[in-house]
């Protein structure tokens, strides 16, 4: 059952607030939002919700001089602005959102609203600061405010980071389980039916022989207690439930055993309030039960017959929408239920922050993977955890990034990726949990063996990766582009390490005698007089044109390569180590092969010829087939020696050590 | 919803048809004929809507024609005790265009080239404008190319789905096409453009009409006759194709505002629409058996018939009288103010049944002098200023410092606010509270000011209402028109005048009414008396010849008698000088073709006078 997605904020715009100086970024109808501690996660919601959010005061909305950016100097003396500005679209399909924000509209295609709010000077008719205010308004004109009228429209409910699940579930009047039963509108009668038998049933209570004679007791004592006091007659009561504190006693019970809230880990209460916040914000327009009188006024309207070919009754005389509905038929209801259904509605953007709270990975990656994929509410996680960007789609994800000296926000609504390459990097995220968004640096590998041998080589030159917060992604291929397009959006600093791939090329005849060329691999240079390349390279400059970084056909040199991050080497890694290698190189090398070979001495024996007579190539081979490349650099890894890592590698670890530290200072 | 609401509701349910308009539920058109309750049907449905089928944000719209019938129609709806929410719209078909259309949707739009903030085409430039037409085009003499034609082309020749085609001179389209052209390079826009470009923006931009759809999803329409092509247009375009309900009244014999481009054909094509019930009001609760039959036979009215209710009038008085006056219209204000109300009163008639039309403010003006001789008090429609937004809240104003009850002190404030924040005012700065308080230490310290004009000085003076209005963009002709209420308060007709007669110029209290034929629309008195009665002043001696406008002169002498419960009193002159090249030339003026068959029909030795044998009735 398709339906309308609710209004999403689309464009944020910060200046001077907090953390941030001058932000503008575009965000999509779920936004995860990644970053360091102290990088502006908290504030960038804050900045949405000094517009959106309907709990805020007055005076939380009043600013003050600790509010400006911290490089502004005496902010309120000088007449420094703070500006926030909301964009918000995918209102359009509900009548009610239009008619009430008429004057925020600056586009109609698509169409978009936009909310300022500004903290100003007020000036006297001497241009004198005489204090500070704010104002909200609507479009681009001061005149239209903003007022919590609209904002019982569209507003944001933000569930902090520490809180208190079991207690807002047990609640009255703030359960969200309590807000949802208010929503059906439950008729008062049948509410005072149960309240009447619930009390009739107490009163079995009171005549227990018991109780009776707690009664007489009490009664007796107090009499004698308080002497000439005349009226002391005691009555014991069991219930007074008026129907209203009738729905507040509904609670959540789970499983068979049917613990209450405060018997669950606070990972389930977690899930279960965010479950339950999510069912409240759904957009309400089409009314899953409609009560008999409701129904028929609506019918009387209804020329098409929608309704009661929509609608089931119940055997309480209640009119209950059926479970599987045609898209178009839904469309239809929506749109006469939009006219005609005029029960007040919000449309409440949820924010959350930290939503892996006590939540098992295996239960993260189920609960969030269907809410960014399914729900129609739009919502903004802000998130450490890799097992929730992992499962985020590719253009849901906000970084926040230091840069310079204030925070500034990058999303990824924009990135332009061909359908393919999405789902291969998303797969890929998928796979690999989400690690790239988390590095301060990423270094691109194209295989298992950079996985294993680039942190070790980093250790050996005193870069050690952890320390500086620098990831290594293996995207085992040489596809490099998008990978490089995603870093880019978000301004994460990265390198790569690719394979040189030295070729020569071959002439030769084919069958009928026509001269053709081949490209030939896996040798060392011969010198033999031949033309050559490096296939790596080529691919490079490839991807560094198709993303416009270079001019097409430019070419570069080595230096130039590097300086755009990519360090490539000779022929491929292993191979330009052994080239590298002086004897005790080799020598750690024959004895890993040795440790590590399934079969006897004359295997060893062949694997050493190789490497003595320099067919480092058949070495390669033989480590392929006898071993695995994981597997021997795994162990290499560990007992690694500076003249067996090559030059470009250990170039590139200083190159993105460098960048790290840059963007940091 | 009061107990007002529910008797009023009572009385309309005896009228089979009233309360069939009232309960139509469909896209609906109410052919309203003089004295039938149309006012009462539209407020009640409008007051039923707003409670039980329009729900916020939705709100009501009910678009008129001149700033007097919104009055009249937010009073109504006041007394039924409702009180208008703020997403509701009830105002002018120009305020209408600027507030939902132009404002928040033009800038969308850059292809229309609307510039902000939107300035209003002052009237000395609207004058330059016009003649520097008139020059380009080699006229020398006005009247052969007035503005008003001008400007009448321009809303006629809208493009849009009406079918109707009204036709124009090939000189005016001419005009019409430069005028525009110089309103064009100029920074302003004039309230033609308005309405016509709030029209062609709903018809051509869905997400407006959508909009439109989502606020207002009932469109109440009163005048309709009156509103010319442009809403017309709006309506079409709202309710074919983007599902507004209509709720329209008016009625086409009652269509007098040709000259602005109203025309009875567009509400003639709404009641041929397939998709609009037309509803006929046709009971007259007004006039006597006479009056209704005089209209009828003796001016041709198209079908429906307005339908005499027994029992409502006597029929025993004099329906008609015709009095004949020597020379001049001079004489006919003679015999008016010394002989005819005299005798009305004998009768026992009130000041306030009694209305005279005249054709013209200059006449309205004269007829007054000879009223303040006689020292009858009299009330005049027509004032010198324009009853603009400014001057209707300074009355408001003026209503609240004789009795807070009538007007909420939040609501004036507001309007106050907004003036001086849409005008470069220094006080915009100002706290809301500051503003606040200096209004109220103004407004309070206004009430010991018991006269009009030390009242308006005043209020004007220590609001610094003029500092504020001059240059407005909004308002550019209000500083000229505060100089003519100020002036009318210190020297003419509202000298020496309690604030509580300013506070309520709009409602002749025990006074003689003076109006013109086109603004007695909507008004009603036991004793009508019309003056100048002459053919070729009416209907015009321009109209002669031109079947269109003949047939609107026409319409309009059916307005004026219509406004009669009982009885109607005609004047005319014979004779008239004429300022000519060779000197005075004294021309003979035959009775006016309406007097003639109103003559024929009930005229008799009885009731036909000259003026000097009229007698004068004395008191026993």
């Amino acid at each position: 059952m398709a339906q309308h997605k609710n209004p999403y904020i689309s464009r944020v715009q910060i200046k001077n607030f907090r953390n941030f100086l001058d932000v503008d970024v575009a965000l999509d109808h779920k936004q995860v939002i990644i970053g360091e501690n102290n990088v502006g996660k908290t504030n960038f919601l804050r900045a949405i919700q000094l517009i959106l959010d309907k709990d805020y005061s007055d005076s939380d909305r009043q600013l003050t001089t600790e509010d400006f950016h911290d490089s502004i100097d005496k902010p309120m003396e000088n007449g420094e602005e703070i500006e926030i500005n909301l964009e918000i679209k995918g209102y359009e399909h509900n009548s009610k959102l239009k008619a009430q924000f008429v004057d925020a509209v600056i586009s109609d295609a698509p169409p978009t609203l936009r909310l300022t709010y500004k903290f100003i000077p007020n000036k006297d008719e001497f241009e004198k600061i005489i204090n500070y205010k704010y104002i909200i308004f609507k479009g681009n004109n001061e005149e239209y405010k903003f007022r919590n009228e609209d904002r019982s429209y569209i507003n944001i409910y933000v569930i902090r980071a520490l809180r208190d699940v079991e207690r807002e579930l047990k609640s009255n009047r703030n359960s969200p389980l309590y807000k949802l039963v208010k929503q059906y509108e439950i008729s008062s009668d049948h509410l005072e039916e149960i309240s009447d038998a619930l009390k009739e049933a107490a009163e079995g209570i009171l005549e227990l022989d018991e109780i009776v004679h707690i009664k007489d007791t009490l009664s007796n004592r107090f009499a004698s207690l308080s002497g000439l006091q005349t009226d002391h007659q005691i009555t014991l009561r069991t219930f007074d439930i008026d129907t209203e504190r009738l729905l507040y006693t509904l609670q959540v019970y789970m499983g068979l055993k049917e613990r209450p809230v405060s018997e669950l880990s606070l990972g389930l209460a977690n899930i279960l309030y965010i479950s339950l916040m999510l069912i409240l914000l759904k957009d309400k327009t089409i009314l899953p039960i409609i009560k008999p009188e409701q129904f028929d006024s609506l019918v009387a309207e209804d020329e098409k017959g929608i309704l009661s070919q929509l609608y089931e009754a119940s055997e309480k005389g209640n009119y209950i929408l059926k479970k599987e509905i045609e898209d178009e038929d839904i469309e239809a209801l929506y749109n006469f239920m939009d006219e005609h259904n005029y029960r007040h509605q919000a449309f409440t953007i949820l924010a959350v922050e930290e939503p892996e709270a006590h939540l098992h990975p295996t239960l993260q990656r189920l609960i969030y993977r269907e809410v960014l994929h399914n729900s129609n509410t739009s919502v903004i996680f802000t998130s450490h955890s890799t097992y929730i960007t992992s499962v985020t789609p590719l253009n849901y994800v906000v970084h926040i990034r230091k840069v310079d000296n204030s925070s500034k926000v990058f999303s990824t609504v924009n990135l332009s990726l061909q359908d393919k390459e999405k789902r291969d990097i998303e797969r890929y995220i998928d796979a690999k949990r989400g690690e790239i968004y988390f590095g301060k640096g990423i270094i691109l590998a194209e295989g298992i063996t950079e996985e294993y041998f680039i942190p070790a080589a980093a250790d050996l030159i005193e870069k050690p990766l952890d320390n500086y917060g620098i990831v290594v992604c293996n995207v085992d291929s040489t596809n490099f582009k998008p990978y490089i397009q995603l870093l880019n959006t978000l301004n994460i600093p990265w390198v790569l390490f690719t394979d040189g791939d030295y070729y020569e090329i071959e002439e030769y005849f084919d069958k009928e005698g026509k001269p053709k060329t081949k490209r030939i691999y896996h040798i060392i240079d011969e010198t033999t007089g031949r033309a050559w390349g490096y296939k790596g390279n080529e691919n490079i400059l490839n991807i560094l044109s198709t993303l416009g970084i270079i001019a097409e056909d430019e070419k570069l040199d080595e230096e130039e390569i590097r300086d755009n991050g990519c360090f490539i080497g000779q022929y491929t890694l292993e191979v330009d180590m052994m080239n590298n290698a002086d004897e005790d190189g080799i020598e750690i090398l024959k004895n890993i092969y040795n440790e590590l070979k399934s079969g006897g001495d004359e295997m060893q024996e062949n694997f050493e010829d190789a490497l003595d007579t320099e067919y480092y190539w058949s070495a390669l081979r033989k480590i392929e087939g006898n071993i695995s490349k994981g597997r021997f650099a795994q162990r290499l890894a560990d007992e690694l020696i500076l003249q067996l890592v090559p030059d470009y590698i250990s170039e590139g670890i200083e190159a993105i050590v460098q960048k790290v530290k840059d963007s940091y200072e | 919803m009061n107990s007002l609401f529910f008797q009023d509701l009572e009385l309309i349910k005896k009228d089979d048809k009233q309360y069939e308009a009232y309960r139509s539920m469909e896209n609906s058109v109410i052919i309203a004929g003089p004295g039938s309750g149309k006012t009462r049907v539209l407020t009640l449905k409008a007051v039923t809507l707003a409670k039980s089928h329009i729900h916020k944000p939705c709100g009501l719209a009910c678009i008129s024609f001149s700033r007097e019938s919104v009055r009249e129609l937010k009073k109504r709806l006041k007394s039924y005790g409702y009180i208008p929410s703020s997403k509701d719209f009830i105002g002018t078909v120009h305020s209408f265009s600027l507030l939902h259309v132009i404002q928040p949707f033009a800038h969308l739009y850059p292809q229309y080239n609307v510039i902000y903030p939107i300035k209003i085409l002052p009237d000395d430039i609207k004058e330059r404008l016009y003649n520097s037409v008139l020059q380009e085009l080699n006229i020398e003499n006005d009247r052969d190319l007035s503005l008003v034609d001008i400007n009448k082309h321009r809303s006629l020749s809208l493009k849009g789905r009406s079918e109707i085609n009204m036709e124009s001179s090939d000189l005016i389209a001419k005009a019409a096409e430069i005028y525009e052209a110089k309103i064009r390079e100029t920074e302003f826009i004039d309230f033609t453009n308005i309405i016509n470009l709030s029209a062609k923006i709903i018809n051509e931009q869905e997400y407006v009409r959508e909009t439109l759809r989502s606020q207002f999803p009932w469109l109440l329409v009163d005048e309709y006759q009156d509103l010319g092509k442009a809403l017309h247009e709006m309506v079409l375009e709202l309710v074919f194709y983007a599902g507004i309900k209509l709720y329209a009244v008016g009625d086409t014999n009652q269509s007098i505002y040709g000259f602005n481009g109203g025309y009875p054909d567009f509400l003639l094509e709404l009641t041929r629409n397939d998709n609009i019930k037309t509803i006929e009001l046709v009971s007259n609760y007004r006039s006597s058996q006479h009056i209704i039959d005089a209209s009828i036979e003796a001016l041709n009215p198209v079908p429906p018939y307005p339908k005499y209710v027994a029992g409502k009038r006597k029929d025993d008085i004099a329906d008609f009288t015709f009095i004949t006056c020597e020379e001049e219209m001079e004489a006919q204000y003679e015999v008016v103010a010394k002989k005819v109300i005299s005798n009305l009163l004998v009768k026992g008639t009130p000041l306030n049944e009694i209305g005279i039309i005249a054709s013209s403010n200059a006449q309205i003006h004269n007829m007054a002098n000879y009223m303040q001789q006689q020292k009858i008090p009299f009330f005049i429609v027509n004032w010198s200023f324009e009853n603009s937004a400014v001057v209707v809240w300074l009355q408001d104003c003026a209503s609240w410092c004789s009795n807070k009850n009538t007007q909420s002190f939040e609501e004036l404030f507001k309007f106050w606010k907004n003036l001086v924040n849409n005008h470069q005012d220094l006080r915009e700065n100002w706290e809301n509270i500051r503003l606040k308080s200096l209004f109220y230490r103004v407004l309070t310290g206004s009430i010991s000011k018991t006269n009009v004009y030390d009242w308006l000085t005043y209020t004007i003076n220590n609001l610094d209402l003029k500092d504020t209005l001059i240059d407005s963009e909004i308002y550019p002709n209000e500083v000229g028109n505060l100089e003519a209420l100020l002036n009318e308060a210190k020297l003419r007709n509202l000298k020496d005048v309690n604030i509580t007669r300013f506070a309520n110029l709009g409602f002749p209290e025990d006074q003689v009414t003076i109006t013109t034929r086109h603004s007695s629309k909507g008004l009603e008195f036991e004793v009508v008396i019309l003056l100048g009665m002459e053919e070729e002043h009416f209907p015009s001696f321009y109209h002669l010849g031109n079947e269109t406008a003949l047939a609107e002169d026409q319409r309009l002498c059916y307005v004026c008698v219509s406004r009669a419960k009982t009885t109607c009193i005609l004047l005319r002159s014979r004779i008239f000088t004429i300022q000519t090249r060779r000197g005075p030339w004294k021309k003979e003026y035959e009775a006016s073709r309406y007097w003639k068959s109103l003559y024929n029909r009930f005229g008799n030795e009885q009731n036909t006078f000259t003026k000097d044998a009229y007698p004068l009735i004395q008191e026993n």
